[in-house]
């Protein structure tokens, strides 16, 4: 096999799709040839890091515009109706119910506008009940 | 980066390499899920990851020359 054949199996290599008599040659090449070997460990951290993200939840629009919705709803349902939470390097932390988040976010808003409520009032009671300057005894009606 | 290549797929492939790499299905199981042959999806499944590979090359590339 020559390099030019072996990348054209290098994707299905790389996940393990390919049958074993032809993996077997490909495995042989990739042990002699660095190029492939280095663009077979491309294809194999590629099908890691696609294997770290949760599967997406589709919105109705999505299977308005796709004919086959029994695939799309076949990913759903495998999906489990949960979204999770992904940091930036796209491994996955949790998997939090939508309901529990929306509450949690009901629950800062609410008591971040109860916090700056009563500091506004704390405030504005301050300014109001300032005492006045006190009025030295015999200053007044000396003209 | 992958997120983004994988959703800029074609449904079919898209559908695929879902299937295949995130929810863990055997070929057998996506082709029956896609109503299609096993060397249908494996085909799918080849040009999927082809096309991951050279997005993130191409990403990647972009980003080294800006840096520069």
């Amino acid at each position: 096999m020559n390099c030019k054949q072996v990348e054209e199996l290098l994707p299905l290599y790389a996940g393990r799709d390919l049958e074993e008599k032809r993996a077997t040659l490909v495995a042989e090449h990739v042990q002699t040839c660095a190029a492939c070997a280095r663009v077979a460990d491309e294809y194999r951290e590629a099908v890691q890091l696609s294997g770290q993200f949760a599967p997406p939840i589709f919105s109705e629009a999505v299977y308005r515009r796709n004919p086959d919705n029994s695939v799309l709803r076949e990913i759903e349902y495998k999906s489990h109706s949960a979204i999770v939470v992904t940091n930036n390097k796209g491994c996955v932390s949790a998997t939090i119910p939508r309901w529990a988040i929306a509450s949690v976010l009901l629950m800062l808003v609410s008591i971040f506008a109860i916090y700056f409520l009563m500091n506004k009032g704390k405030r504005r009671a301050a300014i109001g009940h300032t005492p006045p300057a006190e009025v030295q005894p015999g200053t007044r009606g000396t003209h | 980066l992958i997120a983004k290549a994988i959703a800029l797929l074609p449904f079919k492939e898209r559908a695929s390499i879902v299937l295949r790499d995130m929810e863990g299905c055997s070929t057998e199981e996506v082709a029956q899920i896609m109503k299609s042959s096993a060397t249908t999806v494996r085909s799918q499944i080849s040009s999927a990851r082809k096309k991951i590979r050279a997005y993130c090359q191409k990403q990647l590339r972009r980003s080294e020359e800006k840096l520069r």
